[in-house]
Formats: C-alpha cells, structure tokens, sequence
C-alpha cells in the first residue's frame, strides 16, 4: 500500500535518505517462521484500522470490525450492518438491537467541547486532559470504527479527521486516538510525539495496537485508547523510552499476551498542514526473538537519533527499499546458504509459537482478550 | 487622524440618512418577503434540521449501543478469568500469579 503510492514521487527521495531507512532487526533463525505466521494472519487481525486498501472489513484478533467511510450522519447501509453485526456477536441479539432502535427516550450524550490548552497548564496537566478527554469519547466497543484512518494519508489530512472526531463526537479505537492525541498535542512545540505499535499474540490469533508515545523534558509516557486501561496512557514519568516499551511488555503480559513486535516510527511534525505521511515504523523489534538488552539498546539508539533530530522519515519509499542492509527482513533479500539451511529448520510456525502447559495453546476458550 | 474621525462620521450620516431615505422601501419589501416566502431556504433549512436530527439520534443510539457491548466485553473478560482458575506462568526470571477473578496480582 504504502510503495505503490510514493514510488513514483520518491524515488529520489530514497536516494537522498540512504542513512534514514528504517530497520528491523530479526533473529533470522525463525524469522521466517514469524513471517509465515505474520502473512498468514495479517489478513485477519488489525485492530489499528489499516483501511486504504479499500477494505470495509477488518479483523481484531480474528473478530470483524468494519469501518464507516461514509462520513456522519452514517449511511444507511453502514448503519444497519453495524446493528446486523452486533446482533451476531450479542447473546440477546436482535431483541437488543430492537429494544435500543425503537427506544424513545435514549439519554442524550452531551457534545464534548474539546479541551482548551492555557499557558498555565504544564505538559502534564495537558496530557491528563487530552486522556480524560478521550477517555469521555469512551472506547468504541460497537464493532464498527466510526472514523476511517488511512495511515499512509499525509498529516494534513488526519488533522482534518482528528477535527472531524471533535466535531461529531463519537467512541473511538486506537488508531484514532493517536491521530487526536496528535492533533491535541501539536501546540505543544516541547513535546514530541511518535507512534508506538505493537503486535502481539493471544490463544493463536495476532492482535495489533497502537499509542502515541510523547517525550518531554527528558521523559517518556503515552497516549491512547485501548480496552485495557493499563495499555493506553502512561504517566510522562519514565526516564527511557525502553523503560516506556518495557512496560507496555509488562502490562501485556497481564492479559497473557506476548509481545511479538514493537515498532517505534518517528516523531510527528507539530505543523498540522505538513504534506508528509506519519513514519509509523521506522524501528522494528521483533521482541521475542530478541535478548532483553539487545532490544534495550536497540531501543535507545533510536531514541537519541530521535531526539538529537538525526533521523528522516523514509515513508516516501517503498518498503523494500526500506529495508536494506544488515538488519533486513530475510523475505526481502536472498539469504546466504548458511541461512537458508537455518531458515528450513524453523521453518514450521507451530514450532516457534507452542509453549507448552501456557498460554499460547489455551485454544479452547472462544473469548478472545482483545486490546 | 482627523481625516480618519471625518471620514467615519461621514459614513455614519450616510447610514443615517440611506435608513431614512430607504425604510418606507424596506418595509414594503420585508412585507412582500412574509407574503411570498423563499420555498428553496426552507425546502435547505427543513433538511438541515432533518438531518441535525438524524445525527442526534445517531449519536444516542450508538452511545446506547457502546453502553451495552462494553458491559458485555466486561462481563465475558471476567467470566474467561473465573474459568482459568488460578495458574503461575513463568517468564523468565519473573512469575505472575493470577487470582481467579478479573482481579489479578503481579509477584516478582
């Protein structure tokens, strides 16, 4: 999605940003059984909406979620198959979907005015507002995102869907919230924003989140929307930013889900009119096949650049050209012979992925924690 | 300055006197607007209020709906912890001790 859009545009780009490319680092041992497995369920989990495809219908961890495009007042085919969707899912199904539509006295939710920023507010007051604020949207557990976000839109364009949330005032999911946080934080020039994703595994199935990470005045915490409270915002108190991730793993942990990949992308220009697309994953840690200092490290590198400005956004180019060097993903590149041999062994996904007496293989619950 | 208060107290006279001059005319036009009303800025109004409406009642019912999934969500997360039962699960150097309740407590 992202190359056939920019290839033409960026060609030259790519050229000029050859130290700026984004990394990922992999342990090419099982990688490709992680990438086999990537493959096979990255058309059916996607909780942070990846909708520019055309796609009303995604997957959260193996649960539809459809996507209104239709703008608000929403259409009437988007709105009867978000009744029709949540009559399956509900035990009492159409006799609830009946009892909400033809009620005639619905409370009707206040209009949320959106937070004003006062010069006395420090940065932490101003994130515990923008939270609160969104945590009043409350999370969208409907089954149909209410606002679509295409991720490789340039900036200026999910302002104008961050203002468009504003305006109607609706529950919200995860990728919407980080393009709110951002448009709420842009006036805030101190603090930096990046996006934080993470892909991780419960009972077999793949789940995808994603927060906005912020750094001011030398500290980490985050933004976000989530169905777990303790995977959404974090306090501006941690001193690293692997100290933030860390955290995010531990948090994850509580609800028996391992972290399969972190991506951290580049911080987010405060000018809401900028052109350029969001860097979403510049680096990519894939967790579980890496030491808990390499990541660290990993982790920090990236930081510094990000923070002494070095890093550009290599957006414009398409993912292959993205990923040269040491640190490619093997299904971009031909392998040595060593490891390809390597590669063969480990080939078998349920190898890497079965624990044995955990988690991983408790398939025959149906409910599926979702984040 | 002087020409700047010159200026703006003339344009007050004119609009005093274009008042005085026009309002027999503006009368008879406002009576003319009340006799023969402007049928495309009501048809434009009606279905902007209609349409204000539909979102209101949009915004209720989903806020209604969002009100009862997340109870659901709710009740199905507790229900999955009540099923596991308490377990240990090793992690390295760490080990978390689930409580048989949506309720959970981390040891190291």
């Amino acid at each position: 999605m992202t190359g056939s859009s920019s290839n033409s545009t960026c060609t030259a780009a790519a050229k000029v940003n050859k130290h700026s490319r984004s990394k990922s680092t992999n342990n090419y041992r099982s990688s490709r059984g992680i990438t086999g497995a990537e493959s096979a369920a990255s058309g059916s989990t996607n909780n942070a909406s990846r909708s520019s495809g055309g796609g009303k219908e995604e997957k959260d961890g193996g649960v539809l979620f459809y996507v209104n495009k239709s703008g608000f007042p929403i259409d009437s085919q988007t709105w009867e198959r978000m009744w029709t969707h949540v009559a399956k899912i509900h035990p009492e199904g159409k006799e609830m979907v009946d009892r909400l539509r033809i009620a005639a006295n619905l409370p009707k939710p206040p209009v949320l005015l959106v937070p004003n920023f006062k010069p006395s507010m420090s940065a932490l007051d101003w994130l515990l507002v923008i939270q609160n604020y969104m945590k009043t949207l409350q999370y969208n557990h409907t089954g149909t995102q209410f606002f679509e976000i295409r991720k490789t839109r340039p900036l200026s364009g999910l302002m104008e869907t961050a203002r468009e949330m504003i305006r109607v005032s609706l529950p919200i999911k995860c990728l919407e919230a980080v393009i709110l946080g951002i448009y709420l934080t842009n006036g805030l020039t101190s603090m930096e924003r990046f996006p934080i994703s993470f892909k991780t595994q419960f009972s077999g199935n793949y789940f995808h989140h994603v927060v906005l990470g912020v750094y001011c005045n030398g500290r980490y915490g985050s933004l976000g929307m989530s169905r777990r409270p303790d995977l959404m915002d974090k306090p501006l108190a941690f001193r690293t930013l692997s100290e933030l991730i860390f955290e995010f793993e531990d948090s994850y942990r509580k609800y028996l889900h391992t972290v399969k990949k972190v991506k951290i992308g580049l911080y987010v220009p405060h000018d809401p009119h900028v052109f350029q697309p969001i860097e979403w994953k510049y680096l990519v840690l894939t967790s579980s096949k890496m030491a808990h200092e390499e990541m660290r490290k990993e982790m920090e590198k990236h930081a510094r650049d990000m923070r002494m400005k070095i890093l550009k956004s290599s957006t414009a180019q398409s993912p292959i050209k993205e990923r040269r060097g040491k640190s490619l993903s093997p299904r971009r590149r031909q392998a040595s012979p060593q490891r390809r041999h390597m590669r063969k062994r480990d080939k078998s996904p349920a190898m890497i992925d079965k624990k044995p007496a955990e988690l991983s293989t408790l398939n025959d619950v149906a409910y599926q924690i979702r984040i | 300055m002087l020409n700047t208060v010159a200026r703006t107290r003339l344009v007050h006279a004119e609009c005093i006197l274009r008042v005085v001059v026009m309002e027999p005319a503006c009368r008879k036009d406002k009576q003319k607007q009340k006799e023969t009303p402007n049928r495309g800025d009501n048809g434009k109004a009606k279905q902007k209020s209609a349409q204000q409406e539909l979102k209101q009642r949009q915004r209720a019912e989903i806020y209604a709906l969002n009100k009862v999934m997340t109870e659901l969500e709710q009740q199905q997360f507790e229900a999955f912890w009540l099923q596991r039962g308490p377990f240990q699960y090793l992690d390295g150097n760490r080990r978390c001790y689930f409580e048989a309740s949506s309720k959970f407590a981390l040891k190291s």
